[in-house]
């Protein structure tokens, strides 16, 4: 009997042994995954019955990105939040609403019942409210900034003179502006003012269109040649002026006061205001290539060495990137990080020019052929989103 | 993906755990590991699981939090997914890390 007991301690504490080695002292393995697969973060919305416009907005702005699927909307489906109800559903964030005298927005993920954002808003039901909320939940899912109160302004050709036209962010809601010129060369959309070049009875002008009141104005007017280049906060104009034999970039502000900034007889084109410095192409070494240049014209440092044409730059909103169009089996979008000095081609099929960078940073307007006809599309700066929204060219995004 | 879930019936052995068997677990979970193609490509989280003898998954919790809810939530959702895992010569504590 002793021998028995005594057997079965030397078990348990064998046991008791093994457990601890097993579990508490076990040695911990890292591993490394890597290369996940890539797909549409999907999203339920629930609960936005008595404020559907908003709830179809926001499903509509957030599908159109490309980057959500969005599910429902639902009916609302009591107080707390249970996780388990969306677990074998292929969810991953449920957007909640309750209108009761505001609206009360929260965002789970199915993981667990707190939410990872909280936020009010007026209790109106209209396209305003539902693009604020939505702006809210896109830069909360990719920390980036909204591009649904971008819009932009394009040119559309017909029988025998150009207009002017403006749009939302996705092509959606479209106005012309009734501007029609023999030739438009640039057009900037600045606030509420339309910035434009064209040529009108054998005179290059530079003007600009007041969307609200609906009132042109003429800023510049000469035989030669007169191509608007960019529009600075402050709303000083940049641009070019050619008599064929020199380039003259200038500035000019709204009171007529002009600048210079450089005279040269090679090709000097596209001028952009950038934040401490003026980008433009030059035929300098040969071939169009883009540089900066100092605001005095003193001092100028090439740019593009990749490809032998490049041309119609544009600078991201933090000024860490350019766009340009660079000729390489037809003309195509190619993205320069500034900081790493990286050079990236993000479309390929037919020719892509005349790059806009948005305000939100991360999608561009350009133009395209790559459907047979020169259309507007919407593109990300990685190349992953490519829409189209609309038939047109020089297109301009701005706010 | 068949033949993932009847090798996880069979019990590996010794050999097969110091090396394969963290590679048979890695490719398993990484089939469930998709996340949206919004979220940064220079963030990591590392997850603590314990696997049982009998393959089922705990998950201890972060050691890690890459910061971004929505990357860790889908990683916590590819380990979730892939339980059980082929069961271990014996139980074992992993630190699963997560990059993009």
């Amino acid at each position: 009997m002793k021998g028995i007991f005594k057997t079965t301690k030397i078990i348990i504490i064998l046991l008791f042994f093994n457990l601890i080695s097993n579990s508490t002292f076990a040695e911990k393995i890292y591993i490394d995954i890597t290369q996940p697969g890539i797909k549409k973060l999907s999203i339920a919305l629930e609960g936005f019955e008595e404020i559907s416009k908003v709830g179809k907005t926001i499903k509509e702005e957030l599908e159109f990105t490309e980057y959500f699927k969005i599910y429902g909307p639902f009916p609302y489906r009591g107080e707390k939040f249970d996780p388990l109800l969306w677990k074998s559903a292929d969810v991953e964030i449920v957007i909640r609403a309750v209108s009761f005298g505001k609206i009360d927005v929260k965002v789970y993920t199915v993981t667990t019942d707190v939410p990872i954002f909280t936020k009010d808003y007026p209790l109106q039901n209209n396209e305003y409210t539902g693009k604020i909320i939505a702006s809210d939940i896109y830069r909360l899912l990719t920390g980036k900034n909204s591009p649904f109160f971008n819009q932009f302004t394009f040119v559309r050709k017909f029988k025998n003179s150009m207009g002017i036209f403006i749009s939302n962010w996705n092509g959606t809601h479209i106005q012309d502006t009734g501007i029609r010129r023999e030739i438009i060369s640039k057009v900037v959309l600045k606030d509420n003012k339309i910035f434009y070049s064209s040529l009108q009875n054998k005179f290059w002008h530079i003007e600009f269109f007041d969307i609200f009141n609906k009132s042109n104005r003429e800023i510049i007017k000469s035989r030669n040649l007169l191509k608007l280049g960019d529009v600075s906060n402050k709303y000083e104009i940049i641009y070019l002026e050619s008599d064929g034999e020199l380039s003259q970039i200038k500035i000019l502000d709204l009171s007529g006061k002009n600048k210079t900034v450089s005279s040269s007889r090679w090709i000097d084109a596209s001028p952009r205001f950038a934040p401490y410095y003026i980008l433009l192409v030059s035929n300098r070494v040969g071939s169009p290539q883009i540089y900066q240049m100092s605001y005095d014209g003193l001092s100028i440092r090439r740019l593009t060495y990749q490809g032998r044409y490049n041309t119609e730059p544009t600078i991201s909103p933090y000024g860490d990137k350019i766009a340009f169009s660079s000729l390489s089996a037809g003309f195509q979008i190619n993205v320069l990080d500034l900081n790493f000095n990286m050079q990236t081609q993000i479309t390929k099929d037919g020719n892509n020019e005349q790059p806009s960078f948005c305000p939100d940073g991360h999608f561009l307007t350009i133009m395209s052929d790559r459907s047979g006809k020169k259309e507007i599309l919407l593109i990300s700066s990685d190349g992953a989103v490519q829409k189209s929204l609309t038939h047109g060219y020089l297109p301009h995004c701005s706010r | 993906m068949k033949s993932n879930t009847a090798s996880s019936t069979n019990k590996l052995n010794s050999n097969e755990f110091s090396s394969s068997y963290f590679t048979i677990i890695s490719g398993l979970i990484r089939q469930h590991w998709s996340i949206p193609d919004t979220v940064p490509k220079n963030i990591e989280a590392i997850v603590a699981v314990r696997i049982l003898s009998n393959g089922q998954v705990i998950i201890e919790g972060f050691e890690k939090s890459s910061g971004n809810t929505i990357f860790d939530s889908s990683v916590i959702r590819a380990i979730k997914k892939s339980s059980p895992l082929p069961p271990p010569k014996s139980e074992v504590i992993v630190g699963i890390r997560f990059k993009p």
